[in-house]
């Protein structure tokens, strides 16, 4: 009784309609997760979808599906279903491996879907060595067999590794799918470094938790080109320092797509730019009645400067890419100098008399003429922060096996085929009865032509003799 | 002249091709089956040189960069890759008709790219990720499988044509396309490769996204959608080489597969947003 369910539960997990059931699932159900934007915060959903909607993604967890139960569940039952089915067809295939070379019987020739026959009137020595070497151009060399009457037999095979195929190919998936599991053993996180800065904490990607390396990085500069005349960026570029115990280990310049490896994690260019905090801003301050007579200050963020009669300049807020969000407060819609901005105020013996923004890009923006002095952003001098990737992923390399053996077992299985030839000759009344039989586990079809040259080239060989 | 200029005269040669292989179909003669073959060997010639000339051109520039960049240039290299592998299937299993299913493709694959206002036909420098050389193995091998499966697509569409023919036993273009075999054996073996080579294609994106971001596979939808097709070619492979699954059944399972290459190439730029945003 119990073995019996063991057995049912096998073949269930076995069977190849299992297998097509559960492709077909994991492809259809993938395709939420594509439409369905991921990991968002929950009032991005809410401005998109309505809460019904809202109810029925937060359940499934649709809205981080590649992570769901029931998608994790089914990755698993496709996992448990390869293994099983690698596991069925292990025995099969060793007793295969295991006859190294012998020929097989005659009953098992008996069924060789190629058969062909033909006729030599005069044999010597000689034939049989004709025939070897005409079975050996395509084949391996050939086990003979001879016996006393004159009678003899030849077996060749090619490719009996491509019978490896089917394993080669399914624990290559396996390995991949447990190489993305050991991969959860590592990190992924973001570090945000000023220009000149360095520091070992890195906050981790999802959950914002921090941790701290046994070693930290310093940014020692960051730059950051365009190809002339256009926007289009050209090169990002950090240049790093790794500090351990005090000590400079080493340095190296990343850019997307060239990482630093140091302890097995790596540590990629990821983005950029200016910051905000810190910096000093060069101002241009001229009187309203004689706007010609600039005079040009440089004020850290945050400070002011003295002009003349009491009156002062503090620079109150700097943005990089000035834009006005929701109920038109100021922000900054990137971190990159697009559309810098100051906020300043003009004190009066200590008392603020009023502020404004003055804009680099905007000299003759409205407000610059109202008031008693005009104010230009001349420049700005301030640090660059670079964003690097940092991960560690133990897992990586088993993915990389496998991914190699997906690729071989593939090609093994399209392309290369286990053929097997057998020739036997029998002496007749006036020379040999010879019987080629032929057999490949797949595309016979394009093996049938080969057999046909084989076959013409033996029947050749013999009358030569 | 130009690479625009190869590039147009290539258009016009397939659009000619494509007009040759309807009328081929209907009224097959020896004649006509030499100057289709003509027109498509010359349209192959001036595509071959207009995007060699575009790769010239972008040295000239200054950039220096394989036309795979943007979506003008993977279309003309798509196209490309595809009319050549239609090519070599033609030379290997004389299946020659299959142009009417590709040539239409192709064609107006070529005319959206010269011919969409979103798309911008200028050579532009490469942006800092795809300043790798794992684009052009990563690209390529995608594109050549694309190209088989639309291969199979062709094929599977005459083969359900072929099979309706056959039923009713009628005497007219049926009779033209290749035997249900032959396609039933083009179908498999076109599959087969791309099937390989979209693997290959997906495991060199996920080396290449692991140098460069520092992750091999993230969920994004251009990765998921071409798992996805892969996963439908999977199907087909198992349905047919372990149940043996034969016919009808089989040709209409690679029509959907092409629809899931189809939106992998175009729907997911068009239709979702994600990392990969450059073609």
């Amino acid at each position: 009784m119990k073995n019996s369910f063991f057995k049912e539960l096998f073949s269930f997990l076995t069977s190849l309609k299992l297998t097509i059931v559960i492709l077909i699932i994991i492809a259809t159900t993938s395709i939420f997760g594509t439409i369905i934007p991921q990991n968002e915060a929950p009032h991005f959903y809410h401005k998109f979808y309505s809460p019904t909607i809202y109810t029925i993604i937060k359940t499934l967890k649709l809205d981080d599906m590649y992570h769901a139960w029931w998608f994790v569940a089914t990755l698993s039952l496709f996992t448990l279903n390869l293994a099983c089915c690698t596991c069925k067809r292990l025995p099969g295939f060793l007793r295969l491996m295991m006859q190294k070379e012998k020929q097989p019987d005659e009953k098992a020739i008996e069924v060789f879907p190629l058969k062909k026959t033909f006729h030599i009137k005069k044999s010597d020595d000689n034939t049989s060595k004709a025939f070897i070497s005409g079975v050996q151009k395509n084949m391996s060399a050939p086990v003979v067999q001879q016996s006393e009457s004159g009678a003899f037999s030849l077996f060749a095979e090619k490719g009996r590794y491509s019978r490896l195929s089917f394993y080669i190919t399914h624990i290559g998936i396996i390995l991949i799918i447990v190489g993305g599991i050991l991969g959860n053993l590592g990190f992924q996180g973001f570090m945000k470094l000023v220009e000149g800065e360095a520091s070992d904490k890195v906050v981790l990607r999802g959950s914002g938790e921090h941790i701290k390396l046994d070693f930290s990085i310093r940014c020692n500069d960051f730059e950051a080109t365009y190809y002339q005349g256009s926007q289009r960026p050209k090169d990002y570029k950090s240049s790093l320092t790794v500090i351990e115990g005090g000590q400079e280990v080493l340095t190296k310049v990343i850019e997307v797509n060239d990482p630093l490896q140091y302890k097995g994690i790596y540590i990629y260019q990821s983005s950029y730019g200016t910051a905000t905090g810190a910096g000093d801003v060069l101002l241009g301050v001229a009187p309203q009645s004689e706007p010609q007579k600039v005079t040009k200050y440089r004020i850290k963020i945050g400070e002011q400067a003295e002009l003349e009669n009491g009156y002062a300049v503090k620079i109150q807020r700097f943005v990089p890419d000035f834009t006005l969000g929701q109920n038109n407060q100021v922000i900054s819609r990137s971190e990159q100098l697009r559309n810098p901005a100051v906020q300043i105020a003009l004190l009066l013996d200590g008392n603020k008399l009023y502020e404004k923004w003055v804009f680099a890009n905007f000299p003759d923006f409205h407000g610059a003429k109202e008031g008693a002095y005009r104010f230009t952003f001349e420049a700005f001098f301030g640090k660059e922060y670079t964003g690097l990737q940092l991960t560690r992923d133990p897992g990586v390399w088993v993915v990389w096996v496998g991914c190699f053996m997906l690729t071989l077992g593939c090609y093994l299985m399209f392309f290369m085929s286990h053929r097997r030839l057998w020739v036997k000759a029998e002496p007749e009344q006036d020379g040999l009865f010879v019987t080629v039989a032929g057999s490949a586990d797949k595309h016979l079809q394009s093996f049938k032509g080969v057999f046909e040259n084989i076959f013409q080239e033996l029947k050749q060989a013999g009358k030569d003799k | 002249m130009n690479s625009s200029f190869f590039l147009g005269i290539t258009t016009i040669a397939y659009l000619l091709a494509m007009a040759l292989s309807f009328y081929y179909l209907f009224f097959r003669n020896k004649k006509l089956g030499f100057i289709l073959q003509f027109v498509v060997i010359a349209g192959l010639v001036a595509h071959t040189a207009g995007l060699g000339l575009r790769w010239y051109e972008s040295y000239e520039l200054g950039f220096g960069h394989i036309p795979l960049s943007n979506m003008y240039e993977t279309l003309m290299s798509m196209s490309w890759c595809t009319v050549l592998v239609y090519f070599i299937m033609e030379k290997k299993y004389k299946t020659d008709i299959l142009g009417v299913f590709i040539f239409p493709l192709v064609s107006l694959a070529m005319a959206f790219a010269s011919l969409s206002p979103n798309i911008q036909d200028e050579i532009e420098p490469l942006i800092p990720a795809l300043q790798s050389n794992w684009l052009t193995y990563h690209v390529l091998t995608c594109f050549i499988a694309y190209a088989a499966f639309a291969i199979s697509f062709g094929s599977s569409i005459a083969f359900l044509m072929k099979n309706k023919k056959s039923k009713q036993a009628s005497q007219d273009s049926g009779g033209v396309l290749p035997s249900t075999d032959v396609l039933d054996e083009v179908i498999y073996k076109a599959n087969a490769v791309g099937f390989l080579l979209l693997g290959v294609g997906i495991i060199t994106g996920a080396v290449w996204a692991n140098y460069a971001w520092g992750s091999y596979w993230s969920w994004d939808p251009k990765e998921t959608w071409s798992l996805i097709t892969w996963l439908i070619y999977a199907v087909f492979l198992h349905a047919r080489i372990t149940r043996g699954w034969r016919g009808t059944k089989t040709a209409v399972l690679s029509i959907i597969g092409f629809c899931g290459v189809l939106f992998t190439f175009l729907g997911v730029n068009y239709l979702l947003s994600g990392l990969h945003s450059y073609a």
